[in-house]
């Protein structure tokens, strides 16, 4: 096997959002830790499935990391480019290296634009600053060429978003990620939305893209059933830290954090025989608000193997071989 | 054992006129639930699971919803042909509700005590503060700590999950027959999922109701029901015991959905199956079976005319000219 490339390696990740003040007049900022010191790297053409509950800084992280919010603090690197440092104009430049793709079709295309409109508005961007040396001609046959991709008709290029199903809106937004062929796609949620009969459409579709075009994902989801399929390696997250990453079948197998066994053992399956066989954690309470000052473990409070240690310091994250950290002190 | 039908739904049909033209929302739908069982109705969204029971529960809007046809018996009665003043005692007394959404299923206006104790003090011979005690003893019962303190709050000074346990303790509270869970846990975490459903489940077996649980989560039918019914474009497509319908499915859509999941026990990768398109817009439904669009058996007459759900032994019942 050829050593593998890193495409992306974040470190240190930050991103404090400023919720409020302490007290009438003062000055000190309080904060919203979405995401709070986070480290990982992504290797070139594979997927890297990131999932968590609502509140966990997911899809945070991935707006930070491409500087749709700036960073409070830490490093990204993309491509060899240190994303963090670079000014607006080589940030843009940057830009067609990296795409997303958004959770909820409907709000993420405009419905005044026509799908030829949508799909070629990043290729004409890219134009008029002369980095994409193509006539319009040429770019409207790229885009029946992008329609054509996602499995679309060419012929839709004059229609509008209105004008179609959920799934379908799913892949204009596909096509529109792929139209400067970008190097990295992160997609933040990209088939919660859909039905469970479109959903495997747009998850085979993503998978085939990737097969096609040598491309790397990011992948954050809820549904670890989803983001298991679909990954090669899997980050999960609880309250703004990455708090075990690894392969998806050793993480699957042999999960290490009390919080990821968790989360696997409640996960649904349906297999009526196994669920009923199966024992589950159940945890006691709710994801904390990230606001806390609390200088112990994020997941203390709903952790059944809690010790005195994890009250007064945070867990660092741990190789523990094999390609999987864990940030756990029963491990350390 | 025999068992007792507590509710038994004859060939409702509804319908919803729109400018589009009329939206055929339920196409003769039929089914029973018995005595302190769980069934599961599954299907994608618009496939008529929810607009079924919100016809059941007299909560269709009309105008521009409307029933044309069928019954539905419950007690005697029959809950599509009774006046308010008969509607009003059932709901919320024998049949209760549960909504997906716990964000927007309380008035945040008022404290949970009002809200909770306004179904008692309609439905129960009680005066308010024994409203207020009994409450209190739904919200302990429902893993709501300090329940004392808690039930002054106001909706927003709970999280979603504790909101949808509030939703469920006044659900129980007047002891109902029947619960409908309309995707209880859809808006909710995973790791709170299984709290909630592990709530529904003891409940159930202390207060001995009936449950009809609507969801397009295959995981969670799969956990809870004993009986499954599947639909699709406002049709009963199959219905069978839960293992049944899991590990032998005959409906060409029922074993394509089941097959499309990605699963988190699955072995090795493979590439997952997908039916194709997607599903009929209810306003021009053909006289022929809303799937053959999208069915990889389908055979001539199933473009001709509408498959009848037949009673094809003591559990199962299906809607297909060429099932597995």
């Amino acid at each position: 096997m050829s050593i593998k490339e890193n495409l992306v390696e974040v470190n240190g990740l930050k991103k404090y959002f400023t919720v409020g003040h302490t007290g009438f007049l003062s000055q000190r900022p309080i904060y919203l830790k979405a995401v709070d010191g986070i480290s990982f790297n992504i290797f070139k053409g594979e997927t890297l499935g990131m999932v968590g509950e609502s509140g966990c800084g997911k899809s945070t992280v991935a707006r930070t990391m491409i500087r749709l919010h700036e960073p409070t603090a830490g490093s990204v690197i993309i491509d060899n480019s240190e994303i963090s440092k670079l000014n607006h104009k080589e940030l843009n430049f940057h830009r067609k290296n990296f795409q997303i793709i958004f959770q909820d079709p409907y709000a993420s295309l405009n419905p005044r634009m026509t799908i030829g409109d949508i799909i070629s508005e990043p290729l004409v961007v890219f134009k008029n600053r002369k980095q994409v040396d193509l006539s319009f001609k040429e770019i409207k046959d790229r885009v029946k060429e992008l329609l054509t991709i996602v499995g679309l008709r060419a012929s839709f290029i004059n229609r509008y978003p209105h004008e179609f199903s959920g799934g379908q809106r799913q892949r204009i937004g596909i096509a529109r990620a792929l139209a400067l062929s970008p190097k990295l796609i992160l997609c933040d949620e990209p088939v919660s939305a859909l039905d469970v009969s479109i959903q495997s459409q747009i998850i085979n579709l993503l998978q085939d893209l990737q097969d096609k075009f040598g491309l790397t994902y990011l992948f954050i989801a809820h549904d670890l059933s989803v983001v298991k399929h679909i990954s090669d390696r899997i980050a999960v997250m609880y309250l703004g830290k990455i708090v075990e990453i690894s392969g998806y079948k050793e993480i699957y197998d042999n999960p290490l954090h009390p919080y990821t066994k968790a989360l696997l053992s409640a996960i649904p399956i349906p297999d009526p025989v196994k669920e009923r066989s199966r024992s589950r954690i159940i945890l006691v309470g709710d994801v904390k608000y990230p606001a806390d000052t609390f200088k112990g473990c994020k997941f203390y409070d709903r952790c059944q193997q809690k010790m005195e240690i994890c009250l007064t310091s945070s867990p660092e994250l741990v190789d523990k071989g094999n390609e999987h950290k864990v940030a756990c002190f029963l491990y350390n | 054992m025999q068992k007792e039908i507590l509710l038994k739904v004859n060939d409702l049909r509804t319908i919803f006129k729109t400018d589009e033209g009329i939206v055929r929302a339920v196409n003769g739908v039929s089914f029973i639930v018995n005595k302190q069982e769980t069934i599961g109705i599954v299907g994608e969204s618009g496939c008529g699971k929810s607009v079924t029971n919100l016809s059941l529960m007299g909560l269709i809007p009309s105008p521009p919803g409307k029933i044309i046809s069928g019954e539905a018996l419950f007690d005697g009665l029959d809950l599509l042909h009774i006046n308010d003043k008969q509607k009003r005692r059932i709901r919320g007394k024998k049949i209760s509700m549960v909504f997906q959404d716990p964000m927007t299923s309380l008035n945040p206006y008022l404290r949970i005590s009002t809200q909770m104790t306004e179904v008692l003090l309609e439905h129960e011979n009680i005066n308010k503060k024994q409203a207020l005690e009994r409450s209190i003893e739904m919200l302990r019962l429902v893993g709501i700590p300090d329940p004392e303190k808690r039930i002054f709050s106001y909706p927003h000074e709970f999280s979603g999950g504790m909101r949808q346990r509030v939703m469920i303790a006044m659900a129980i509270s007047t002891n109902p027959e029947l619960l409908i869970a309309d995707e209880p846990t859809t808006a909710l975490d995973v790791t709170i999922q299984a709290q909630i459903l592990d709530l529904l489940q003891s409940i159930q077996n202390k207060i001995n109701m009936s449950i009809i649980l609507i969801t397009h989560n295959l995981g969670v039918v799969a956990r809870m029901t004993e009986r499954i019914i599947v639909m699709y474009a406002g049709y009963i497509v199959e219905e069978n015991i839960t293992d049944e319908i899991f590990y032998s499915p005959s409906h060409p859509y029922t074993k394509g959905l089941l097959k499309s999941i990605p699963r988190i026990d699955e072995e090795e990768k493979s590439k997952l199956y997908s039916i194709p398109g997607s599903p009929p817009n209810l306003v021009n439904l053909p006289e022929a079976c809303p799937f053959y669009p999208r069915c990889d058996r389908k055979i001539e007459i199933c473009t001709k005319s509408v498959p009848e759900l037949k009673q094809i032994s003591e559990t199962h019942r299906l809607a297909c000219f060429n099932p597995f």
